[in-house]
């Protein structure tokens, strides 16, 4: 070994992919081919909404080089959903439909043939008669009476989340300022490179089937696959490879894992790989929820929050996907960043014949950040306050409980706050007297958001398992059900192995995320994996440990519970003395009379109470993670343009496993939050998505960088591995607040509605000269 | 994988050779640079039997600094305009247009005459090329002793094109001149442009004569701003009135489909113009 | 079918393309060159790029038949012997690198504006990094990596 890292956590090491990556040769799901492999395509609604009356596939089944057709007729007809656990009444989608399709891109039948060209013919020969249905697509007009019925739900509403403490009316009564806004959040689209890849292979001898493809959560895809596949999970093998992004578009079984699996069986065993183009990637797979936010609030003039009362509309597209974690998350996270105690807030989340919104990067905690965030700017403005102290004299404090039982126990999130005014000149920028003389003037803005970061959303329990093998040569093997999608988990589990187990990182392979392999793990979501994943592997390294020092013990005489390892060193804990190394140590422990194979193994649940859906109580993460951002813009009011300077990310990680990868989280989510405040926009014209195509859904490039200063607070949680709580999603949350606060500061106009383009400003100073 | 549908590829090494192939073959696909043609194809419903690639004609190629003129060949991509010491020189407004359209490496790839011949109305080169004067080269198969027909961009675009024709060269009038180019986008230089105004003026004793405001609209071919060009006509640059000029802006705009932020987009475009010329209002 | 004699990688191969075939699929299906990736086949994401003659350029809008006289390198044919080049080695220490995918497109990229220009600006690294997307990284840390880069190489490392 060239390099050796002991003590690797804390420390930027390079990522245990990143040199394959750099060489081209790491392996994603569509750079597999294998012998006879066949290209396979899905046949989708063209209409937003319809019954199917009839499929004829008999010219397609025929054409020369088609190997087989499968529509619903070829399935058990089960059902799935995403959230079925908590929710089973979101459990409305079929891999195939049958009876009816309910957006434009509803999968009906799948076609898998020799090439593409054959392919694609065999599915303009597939024959489908419908009947055409009216269609609804806005939330608002779907929970109407008279709306077109999607599924059974009453009035359209998937998901009904009542959330009540306290008793906000009396509340409201004894404030001295209230106010209500209405906050529009488009919709907007993942935009992870890697496109959604399938590739199913049938073992027809034996019944079972793999599945390479592209995801966040190999073992949620299982799950779902043996429900509608009806068939044992362990005849079932979900392989992730390297995965080139997800941000939770990639967090669920979608039909075409589906359809691979089957048409290989019918097929007779070939290889079927399915994938989507990049319109298909738009069009077809998941979106974020447009939201309608309503708030009416009230506070003291000391600014004591008083009480927050609201309606949240969400369209949540055709199917439910992860709507009730969505809709939940949209409520639910102000609990962790106020101290408040009287709310009444209400979310629906409704069918529209749209295609179907899922958990994107923040599970509904952007659109929520926007519309309480800078709702709380806006409170804070009618007293005549300023916006940080506001947020220290409401903000949540360390080991406190709350109203819905959320025990935050480390809780950085005052200290975020204090240190973001300061890094950023707060008192010296808010609220300055403007030019007005000039086209450009400065602002600055505030928003705060906290994260769970060791949720327990999906099922029972959100365990996560890992297994350490350590080799006769003092190689070491760490088997983890977690799924690096880009965030750099393979290498924050190898980091915490190395540092438990005491030896160099780079002794440390990681082999993640293949359900027949690794340990169970619920995937990559919800920011959880350092967290949970990394709690499991900190257990695995220390079970192999403890079987080393055994057999040292044992050897030598000494007392197990004296020894440890340190820098590849089996040391006196006491005064750190070297007893021997940690390669003699395992070739003892493989010699004639121990012959003992390390094989450790540990897994971790996060210490959670269930939630009482009825009642929204219950501590739903085992950690939280807090964090101040603040945005420096530049508005141009001639044009209209909002450039953002600077962005301040304050942030209470716990512990950073390794510093640039965290920074690197952080920095890649303000950006898309920066996309999303300003200019990403998935537009729909009669349930269709218009700009399907990176050239009209614009995205940040590399020209539209700023400057982010991203600072970290340690609290050591004392439940994270290392003190460590995670890192994924937390940066997006607050991002669009701060630059729509910011934009206030330099023209006094709040923008309400998202993205914040050219036009919005230039009419909102139009509409204010008037005044 | 199989991303286009087969067609025979022709890859001629001559003009004459490219015309043949042209005059010979039925509704073949002319591929210059490839970044709209190949595309358009992979979508595309009605699929060519015939591809003729330009890639290899030399004769298409090239700069030239010609006595009263620039000679530019079809095949020249933007990079290589960009990069012009002679154009940088002349038409500092081309290169900036050039320099602002899409992507480095679409740039890399896209040609000058390709963007033209796509017809397309929001590619970046249309308004600034009729700004400067620019004509066009257009060789076809049916031209008796294979010559060229000459063109201004404007009547190209405003004429239905010839059936068959290959774009050989754009010509650029050299001149003692001032030219600008602005150009909006949905937020960043590698949008499409929601607009951009091409301006181009000749000066003769130290006063605008020849003005051209050429407007890229994104839902029309370049229009031109008679009006607003004839506020400034035969004044000093520092004369200009921008009052004058939103006046007469009003008038050009009744034959614009702009909605009222773009329109506002040009009135502030023509502010910043007249701020080159170091006036105000 | 098309006979074409081109340089990939510094090798002369002599293929057989067909007419319709694109540069992405000559170098992934034919010659097995996998980390040209693909995202958008469309000329908007930057995935698919590689040099032609030096230049960045996006191999979803090329035919194979117009690479014939020409250079093509791809990222398997950055590394030197097993040797990584300064460019992939900064990507590597910088954190540059988070899923991957736009990697071997923008290391590429950045090579190209290097070998143009050894001595770019920042706002300069990222212009010439205009036509690559990336989603996870938010480009601070890739231009980092590009900026060291280019100092190791004038200092000759």
């Amino acid at each position: 070994m060239e390099n050796r890292t002991t003590s690797p956590v804390g420390k930027s090491v390079p990522r245990v992919d990143a040199r394959k990556k750099a060489t081209g040769e790491a392996v994603y799901a569509f750079d597999l081919n294998m012998p006879g492999m066949l290209v396979g395509k899905m046949l989708r609604s063209p209409h937003p909404h319809a019954k199917i009356l009839s499929i004829d596939t008999s010219k397609a089944q025929n054409l020369e080089g088609v190997a087989a057709v499968i529509t619903a007729e070829d399935t058990f007809k089960i059902k799935f959903g995403s959230n079925e656990f908590f929710f089973p009444n979101t459990v409305d989608q079929m891999a195939l439909e049958s009876e009816k399709v309910r957006y434009i891109g509803d999968e009906i039948a799948a076609v898998a043939a020799v090439d593409e060209e054959t392919a694609q013919k065999a599915l303009s020969l597939i024959s489908v008669k419908y009947e055409v249905l009216p269609a609804v697509f806005d939330a608002v007009s779907a929970m109407k009476p008279g709306a077109p019925q999607i599924h059974n739900a009453m009035n359209n509403i998937g998901v009904m989340m009542p959330v009540q403490f306290g008793d906000a009316d009396k509340a409201l009564k004894a404030s001295d300022y209230i106010r209500e806004d209405v906050f529009v959040l488009q919709s907007a689209a993942h935009c992870a490179l890697e496109p959604h890849v399938s590739l199913g292979r049938y073992e027809v001898s034996g019944g079972r089937v793999t599945l390479w493809t592209s995801t966040q959560a190999p073992f949620k895809v299982r799950e779902a696959l043996a429900k509608v596949l009806k068939m044992a999970e362990t005849d079932i093998r979900v392989v992730k490879l390297d995965v080139g992004g997800g941000f939770g578009g990639k967090l669920e079984m979608f039909p075409m894992d589906f359809a691979a699996c089957l048409l290989s069986k019918k097929s007779g065993g070939l290889p079927v790989k399915i994938y989507c183009t990049r319109h298909e990637e738009f069009s077809f797979t998941r979106r974020k929820h447009p939201m309608i936010y309503k708030l009416k609030s009230g506070v003291k003039r000391d600014g004591t929050l008083m009480a927050i009362t609201g309606e949240v509309i969400a369209d949540g597209g055709a199917y439910c996907s992860y709507g009730p974690t969505v809709i939940a998350a949209a409520i639910m996270r102000i609990f962790m960043v106020y101290k408040i105690t009287n709310i009444r807030i209400m979310g629906f989340r409704v069918y529209t014949n749209n295609p179907i919104c899922g958990a994107i990067r923040g599970f509904g905690g952007v659109q929520s950040g926007f519309a309480f965030e800078s709702h709380m700017d806006m409170l804070a403005r009618g007293i005549g306050m300023d916006p940080v102290e506001f947020r220290l004299k409401n903000a949540t404090d360390p080991d406190m409980t709350t109203i819905n039982k959320l025990i935050l126990s480390s809780n950085g999130l005052k200290d975020c706050i204090k240190k973001a005014a300061e890094a950023s000149g707060w008192k010296n920028k808010y609220a300055k007297a403007k030019d007005g003389s000039k086209n450009t003037v400065k602002g600055i803005g505030m928003a705060v958001a906290a994260d769970v970061m060791g949720s327990k959303m999906y099922k029972a329990h959100e365990s996560a398992g890992s297994i350490i093998k350590v080799e006769e040569d003092g190689s070491v093997y760490l088997f983890t059900g977690a799924a690096d999608t880009g965030q750099g988990s393979d290498t924050a589990m190898a980091q915490i192995a190395a540092q438990e187990l005491g030896i160099a990182y780079e002794r440390v392979r990681v082999k993640a995320a293949d359900t027949e392999i690794t340990p169970f793990d619920t995937g990559s979501f919800a920011s959880r994996v350092t967290f949970i994943s990394g709690n499991a592997t900190k257990n695995a390294a220390a079970d192999a440990k403890r079987q080393i020092l055994e057999v040292v013990a044992c050897e030598l005489k000494l007392e197990k519970d004296e020894l440890d390892i340190r820098d590849e060193q089996v040391v006196k804990k006491q005064d750190g003395s070297v007893i021997i190394s940690f390669d003699r140590a395992i070739q003892l422990c493989y010699s004639f009379n121990y012959g003992h194979l390390i094989i450790g193994r540990g897994s971790y649940n996060p210490k959670t109470t269930p939630i009482d859906f009825r009642t929204g109580e219950g501590n739903v993460s085992g950690s939280y993670g807090f964090e101040a951002q603040v945005a420096e813009v530049e508005v141009n009011k001639k044009t209209g343009q909002v450039k953002v300077l600077k962005m301040y990310d304050v942030h209470d990680i716990g512990y950073p496993i390794n510093p640039a990868s965290v920074h690197g989280q952080i920095e890649g989510s303000i950006i898309m939050g920066i996309g999303y405040t300003l200019y990403e926009d998935l537009k729909f014209s009669e349930g269709r998505v218009v700009n399907p195509s990176f050239s009209k859904y614009r995205i940040p490039r590399a020209t539209d960088t700023i400057p982010i200063e991203s600072i970290f607070i340690e609290t050591n949680d004392p439940q994270g591995p290392f003190g460590a709580k995670g890192m994924g999603e937390a940066s997006l949350l607050p991002t669009a607040a701060a630059i729509a606060n910011a934009v206030y500061d330099a023209i006094g106009v709040q923008i309400k509605d998202l993205p914040i383009t050219p036009q919005k400003v230039l009419k909102a100073l139009k509409e204010k000269e008037a005044v | 994988m199989g991303l286009l549908k087969d067609f025979k590829y022709h890859t001629p090494v001559t003009l004459k050779e490219a015309l043949g192939l042209l005059k010979k073959l039925n509704c073949p696909l002319v591929l210059g640079g490839g970044t709209f043609s190949l595309n358009r194809l992979k979508k595309s419903t009605k699929y060519p039997t015939d591809v003729i690639g330009l890639k290899k004609v030399s004769a298409l190629r090239g700069i030239k600094d010609l006595k009263g003129s620039v000679s530019i060949g079809a095949m020249t991509t933007m990079a290589e305009i960009c990069a012009s010491g002679i154009i940088r020189k002349n038409f500092p407004s081309l290169v900036e247009a050039c320099s602002q359209s899409a992507t480095t490496p679409i740039r890399n790839m896209a040609t000058i005459g390709g963007n033209v011949a796509s017809r397309f109305f929001w590619v970046d080169l249309p308004a600034v090329l009729i700004s400067l004067g620019a004509k066009i080269s257009i060789a076809g198969p049916m031209d008796k002793r294979g010559l060229e027909k000459a063109a201004s961009v404007h009547e190209f675009l405003g004429s239905k094109p010839p059936k068959k024709f290959i774009i050989t060269k754009i010509i650029i009038p050299k001149s003692d001149c001032l030219s600008f180019y602005f150009r909006h986008t949905k937020a960043m230089p590698v949008d499409v442009p929601s607009l951009a105004l091409a301006f181009f003026a000749s000066l003769n004793k130290g006063r605008l004569t020849a003005v051209v405001l050429a407007v890229n609209t994104t839902v029309s071919f370049p229009v031109i701003l008679k009006e607003a060009a004839t506020a400034m006509e035969g004044l000093r640059p520092k004369e200009v009135s921008l009052k004058s000029v939103l006046l007469a802006l009003n008038i050009d705009a009744q034959n614009l489909r702009l909605d009222e932020y773009r329109l506002h987009c040009l009135a502030t475009d023509l502010e910043s113009l007249l701020g080159t010329f170091g006036t105000g209002a | 079918m098309k006979n074409i004699k081109l340089k990939i990688n510094n090798k002369t191969r002599e293929l057989a393309v067909r007419d319709s075939e694109l540069l992405i699929e000559m170098l992934r299906d034919r010659l097995g060159l996998l980390g040209t990736k693909y995202s958008c086949l469309e000329g908007d994401c930057g995935v698919c790029t590689v040099l032609l003659d030096g230049k960045n350029v996006l191999s979803c809008l090329i035919l194979a038949a117009d690479a014939d006289g020409h250079e093509v390198t791809t990222i398997e044919g950055i590394a030197q012997k097993g040797v990584l080049h300064p460019l992939q080695e900064s990507f590597v220490k910088n954190g540059a690198i988070q899923c991957g995918f736009c990697t071997p497109g923008m290391i590429l990229a950045a090579k190209a504006l290097l070998d143009k220009d050894p001595s770019p600006t920042d706002g300069e690294i990222a212009s010439g990094l205009d036509g690559n997307l990336c989603r996870c990284t938010g480009y601070i840390k890739i231009i980092d990596a590009v900026r060291q880069a280019s100092q190791r190489l004038k200092d000759g490392k």
